[in-house]
């Protein structure tokens, strides 16, 4: 089995266009979350959303380009081409051969899913725009990533929901492991903020109408976002051998499945799947410094996935930090297990965590070692991050330093 | 949508914002002009068809017709007579 290291990073959301200035809004507890301002038929109950306010398509992509790239999928380029010049990989040799592009998608392009039924149905139309298919394909992100680096190494996406980024680097990073690719850019995205999606999220009445603050007592739900985060992982000597600098090592990944509620999380899937990714990892609990956990914000999540931190971690509960950066982006659903990762990848590098924002007072049954609201400074061996989805499907990551 | 401008007028205005010169920049086209000389794909046909039935509330059947476009003549030809048989 080959060492898989991380090389670049690359992210958007509300946060900020890139991983630096998202970093650095994470650091200053600036979150992303704010009014939803987006074109509506009916007016909407939920206010809150962590949107890109400042995202203009034509700034990145040409009109024709538009034609063919839903929101989601021009995230995800716009993040993998961040990752990849941030890695220095250079797909003009023969690495791109041997390159895989793995990329999660809950929802595929749901803009245009909507734009598409809003026409036919409601201003019934017989017609739809000749690009919606390809528009709309969970895949897209990855292949226009392909076409646009000529990455001809295997290619396609995972969808579970929640944790689909999550389970997209994982396999990306069993590809590179056992030596199939070389490389791999890896991730997810999703744009789930307009009309038409915001209201199935409403009808199950778990979004919060005043903040998100994942495992306090006061908490009242979770808060959509939206964006991407993808990264560049490579075989460890491959890296070396290019001189390419090196954030950590990806060492261990956990997964399975609830085997529960389609909705309602258990605690032992969740343990299952962060005890598996330490045994992947070779980590004992005590080596672990940081927990990005999937903290959504809901009651549901913050207890299961405390009592399954708890189980797995036993008395080294009480020195693990712990935090939920959806606090600050946003729950970007398919997307977020890599925007997190992105999040944790620099906590790693910089030794500063960052913090759960308006963290009030934990919740009795949310009892663990919080990164509130500031940063905090220490050294760091190893972190894990949760991607925890409905239908009980999850995966955690590990990453050390090297 | 104004009536003062002649259909030709308008399909031509829908099929050019598709020409592009290798550069990028539009170039002077005339009836005689070759679609493969200005990149006109297949894909953009698609996408001037779509335009012009959602413009003129039409239907266009892609027939074997199609593939012997060879001109900008043509294809204005090929669309106005769509267009005129179905608004007559």
């Amino acid at each position: 089995m080959h060492r898989v290291v991380i090389t670049g990073v690359g992210t958007i959301s509300g946060l900020g266009p890139n991983l630096n200035d998202s970093w650095n809004a994470a650091l200053s507890g600036k979150t992303a979350i704010g009014q939803l301002d987006i074109p509506s038929i009916q007016p909407l109950r939920q206010k809150l959303a962590a949107q890109i306010h400042s995202y203009k398509p034509e700034d990145h992509f040409s009109a024709g380009e538009l034609a063919l790239i839903d929101r989601f999928s021009q995230f995800i380029i716009l993040s993998g081409r961040e990752a990849i010049a941030d890695s220095g990989i250079d797909f003009s040799t023969d690495i791109a051969e041997e390159t895989a592009v793995l990329t999660g998608s809950g929802l595929g392009g749901w803009e245009t899913i909507n734009e598409s039924a809003k026409k036919v149905f409601y201003d019934q139309k017989p017609r739809v725009h000749p690009f919606t298919v390809p528009k709309i394909m969970p895949s897209a992100g990855s292949s226009h990533l392909t076409m646009e680096y000529g990455i001809t190494g295997p290619a396609f996406t995972i969808s579970s929901a929640c944790s689909s980024s999550g389970h997209a680097i994982g396999e990306a990073f069993e590809m590179v492991r056992r030596g199939r690719v070389k490389a791999a850019v890896t991730g997810g995205g999703e744009a789930p903020l307009i009309y038409g999606g915001i209201i199935p999220w409403q009808a199950l009445r778990v979004m919060s109408s005043t903040a998100c603050r994942p495992f306090c007592k006061d908490r009242d739900g979770m808060i959509l976002g939206e964006g991407a985060g993808m990264l560049v992982l490579e075989e460890y000597e491959y890296a070396k051998s290019r001189g390419a600098r090196i954030y950590g090592e990806l060492c261990g990944y956990g997964l399975s499945s609830d085997a529960g509620d389609i909705v309602d999380p258990s605690p032992d899937g969740a343990a299952k799947s962060v005890r598996k990714c330490l045994v992947d990892a070779q980590l004992n609990p005590e080596d672990v410094t940081y927990i990005n956990a999937h903290g959504t914000g809901t009651t549901a999540n913050d207890r299961t996935e405390t009592s399954a931190i708890r189980q797995v971690f036993g008395s080294a509960v009480d020195d693990v930090w712990v935090s939920s950066t959806k606090s600050l982006h946003g729950h970007a659903l398919g997307g977020a297990g890599a925007i997190e990762l992105a999040l944790t990848v620099r906590a790693l590098e910089s030794g500063i965590l960052p913090p759960t924002v308006n963290f009030t007072e934990a919740d009795e049954e949310c009892q663990l070692r919080h990164v509130a609201n500031e940063p905090v400074e220490t050294k760091v061996k190893a972190v894990i991050s949760n991607s925890f989805a409905f239908g009980g499907l999850n995966a955690t990551l590990a990453i050390k330093a090297i | 949508m104004s009536n003062d401008i002649s259909v030709e007028d308008r399909v031509k205005e829908i099929v050019t914002k598709y020409i592009k010169a290798d550069d990028g920049s539009t170039p002077e086209l005339t009836r005689e002009t070759e679609l493969q000389t200005v990149n006109l794909e297949s894909l953009d046909l698609i996408e001037i068809i779509f335009e012009v039935e959602d413009e003129f509330d039409i239907d266009i059947e892609q027939d074997e017709k199609t593939a012997e476009l060879k001109t900008l003549g043509d294809v204005l030809d090929w669309l106005t007579t769509n267009i005129e048989d179905q608004t007559a």
